[in-house]
């Protein structure tokens, strides 16, 4: 049986989003089937979910032509508050996504909405608990949920709803690892219920075993079909040119062997930096612990950071990664320890003064009205040609007049980096700077990381994105609860050792 | 005592809000506060009443001994601001903290819909009291970044650029809880919120001694502050 049919619907938003419409797109998917859309950011993947779960027209205006069957009815024929009961949806960002603050409540919210009586609804909540193994995360306050968590308790919601469709925006978008990993469980449980299942995603590779068809969109339409195995089939170059991430981090490895091509160019920098004076931020007995909880958050007896490489921060979920990092910036009075550059002191004041973080959210850290009065706020340096100098190296030279809150997040991200490098910081640490994004946009950060690297003595990434740390960094730390567990240089061996730890099948 | 019917709270803070507009002298301020602490303090919250009861002390100590000693004109208009004008919003805030911070969005939704409040007005409130923690959640982070950029974060930068430190503030706050703002409500709806079908809750509520006590004990201080209160 069909449960979602889609015949020449367009879509056109009201306003000035002009461009992220859908036009003639055809879909139909079967009963139990996983359909997952692929294609740059923009391209339309989100809108074609928009118009099956009614949200476009009936809460993001719009124009809208074509027809739209759901579990064979016409969706215009029902009512929008009851697609909810056909159609669960799960969204991108785990912060925005929930109701209430208790999540035994928030797993109820869609039933009690459905007007179920009380019973049943208690019998729906206790199920989806046991389905999805959240006994621990009962009568939680969701506030204090990691992103992950939180994205399984959307899922227990939708669930407890039983709807037949679940319509998916990027779930993985803002989650690490481990919990895409649960999300990719949650997915299959559902697929072996024989849920129908729509998904949109940039991160691919956790679907391969469980999507049925890829529809690849472009420029808002259905460009190409492909089944998984001839999806399968695509050679990396084939999927890059398209703007896709790889499908599996094998392919990546297998990529790695037939090119040297990445170790020369590290050989290449190290003899560059073998000229600088000061090679090594030193730390001594940094410690980090919080009232209440039973483990140090971070205890690390000493750690040799060098500078001049771009360092990749990996590690579990609450490995303790970003605690590492803000007691290097300076922003966590709670982490206790001595940090050399040479044989200078960094006080907490000077590391705080000489050190910039790029949050994953960048939007809290654009403060005003232009781009070029962005750049030099919070500086005491008056000079305008260098600031234009530095705004043409990121390329915002055409934006100074903008408001930075009108910028795409990639050059979001560049402005907050012009404002770090204006004012004279020389440590530079970026969390998570390339979740979401696709092929295209993730190799201009890569790019990005490559130009601003000689301006810098320490650049520090925290990813877990193996594709983007093979394209651009020179040197891994790896961190597991609170302590630093290796750390290499990405020459053979440290990439053989990087493989082993993104080995999500051991 | 400590789960209070919603609308019970709604009254403390309606009676807090009375006796404030009526006008109170300093006896009254301080039953008003030993009140509103007896329910922070029976929620288990005693950090936060203790934060406040020195707050109030650190204002009524600057109303009596440090105002008299002020002779700058400009600097009395200040300080009569701080220590006097805020002295009297203190306690609106104080109860409306009360409430945000003890009470559950479902119990809210469940207690206003015993008593029949239409839903159009039911929703919009619960949506204001959720997004409460959000905004909190969301200042953490930019006050995070305002101190990286060395901007707006001491007492002398507020006091002397006050418009351009709101600015600071208020830009980024405002951009991130609109787009959450929007997420959350696609969010509510594409799970059903605002069916025309009945909504069931989950959430039993009722009306207990305790809710009986603390409305007596409200209408008495309200009406305590017409008879003794006033100047």
């Amino acid at each position: 049986m069909e449960t979602i049919r889609l015949r020449n619907v367009s879509f056109q938003y009201m306003g000035e989003n002009r461009i992220n419409g859908i036009r003639n797109v055809n879909l139909s998917v079967r009963e139990g089937e996983c359909v997952l859309l692929a294609g740059v950011s923009g391209c339309g993947k989100s809108t074609i979910l928009r118009v099956i779960n009614g949200l476009a027209p009936y809460f993001y205006e719009g124009n809208i032509t074509g027809e739209i069957e759901l579990m064979g009815k016409r969706v215009n024929e029902i009512p929008f508050a009851e697609i909810s009961q056909i159609c669960g949806s799960v969204f991108q960002n785990p912060r925005s996504q929930f109701f209430y603050m208790n999540t035994s409540s928030e797993i109820a919210f869609g039933c009690e909405n459905q007007g179920i009586p009380t019973k049943e609804i208690k019998l729906r909540v206790e199920e989806s608990i046991k389905q999805f193994q959240l006994e621990e995360l009962q009568n939680r306050n969701i506030m204090q949920l990691s992103g992950g968590e939180k994205q399984k308790i959307a899922f227990a919601s939708i669930y407890a709803g039983r709807p037949d469709i679940y319509v998916l925006d990027e779930p993985s978008a803002n989650l690490d690892f481990d919990a895409i990993m649960d999300i990719k469980r949650i997915l299959k449980k559902l697929k072996e219920q024989g849920k129908t299942i729509i998904i949109a995603e940039h991160r691919l590779y956790y679907l391969m075993d469980i999507a049925d068809r890829v529809c690849y969109v472009k420029d808002g339409n259905i460009a190409k079909e492909y089944t998984i195995d001839q999806f399968k089939q695509l050679s990396v170059q084939e999927l890059r040119k398209r703007g896709l991430r790889s499908l599996d981090y094998r392919t990546l490895y297998e990529e790695m062997c037939a090119n040297g091509q990445m170790d020369e160019r590290t050989k290449k920098e190290k003899k560059t930096n073998s000229s600088n004076r000061v090679k090594h931020i030193y730390m001594k007995e940094v410690s980090c612990e919080y009232k209440g909880t039973a483990e140090a958050a971070l205890m690390i007896k000493e750690c040799i950071l060098p500078m001049h490489e771009k360092i990749a921060v990996i590690g579990h979920n609450g490995a303790g990664k970003s605690t590492f990092m803000n007691g290097l910036c300076g922003m966590n009075k709670s982490v206790k320890g001595i940090y050399y550059k040479g044989s200078e002191i960094l006080s907490e004041k000077r590391r705080c003064k000489e050190s910039f973080e790029v949050f994953q959210e960048v939007n809290h850290q654009l403060f005003t009205s232009s781009v070029a009065e962005e750049v030099s706020l919070g500086s005491t340096k008056k000079s305008d040609e260098e600031r234009k100098e530095l705004m043409g190296m990121l390329e915002l030279t055409n934006y100074a007049d903008t408001h930075p809150m009108a910028l795409s997040g990639g050059q979001k991200q560049r402005v907050a980096i012009a404002s770090a490098l204006y004012s004279g910081r020389r440590m530079i640490c970026l969390d998570e700077p390339t979740s979401g994004l696709d092929y295209h946009q993730m190799e201009r950060v890569a790019e990005l990381i490559e130009k601003i690297q000689p301006e810098l003595d320490l650049l520090l990434v925290i990813t877990h994105d193996l594709e983007f740390i093979l394209k651009t960094c020179s040197y891994i730390v790896h961190i597991e609860k609170g302590k630093v567990l290796e750390q290499y240089s990405l020459d053979e061996e440290g990439k053989e050792k990087l493989f082993r730890f993104f080995d999500y099948e051991k | 005592m400590s789960n209070l019917n919603p609308i019970t709270k709604i009254l403390c803070i309606l009676a807090v809000n009375i006796v404030i507009t009526f006008g109170v002298n300093v006896m009254m301020e301080l039953v008003m506060l030993a009140s509103v602490s007896a329910l922070f303090w029976a929620n288990g919250k005693w950090k936060k009443s203790i934060r406040y009861i020195l707050i109030f002390l650190f204002l009524l100590f600057g109303d009596k001994c440090i105002l008299p000693l002020i002779s700058a004109a400009w600097l009395s208009t200040l300080s009569c601001l701080v220590f006097i004008a805020f002295r009297k919003f203190f306690f609106c805030i104080m109860a409306a903290d009360f409430f945000i911070s003890t009470t559950e969005i479902n119990v809210m939704i469940a207690s206003m819909e015993k008593l029949k409040i239409p839903e159009a007005i039911i929703i919009p409130l619960a949506v204001l009291v959720r997004f409460f923690p959000t905004v909190k959640e969301e200042w953490n982070h930019i006050r995070a970044a305002m101190r990286m950029r060395n901007i707006g974060t001491g007492v002398g930068q507020i006091l002397l650029h006050p418009i351009e430190t709101m600015e600071y503030i208020i830009v980024p706050l405002l951009f991130s809880t609109v787009k959450i703002g929007e997420e959350l409500a696609a969010a509510a709806l594409a799970r059903g919120l605002g069916m025309k079908k009945r909504r069931t809750n989950l959430c039993r509520v009722s009306f207990k001694a305790a809710d009986c006590f603390v409305m007596i004990c409200s209408v008495t201080v309200v009406i305590l502050s017409k008879l003794y209160g006033g100047y």
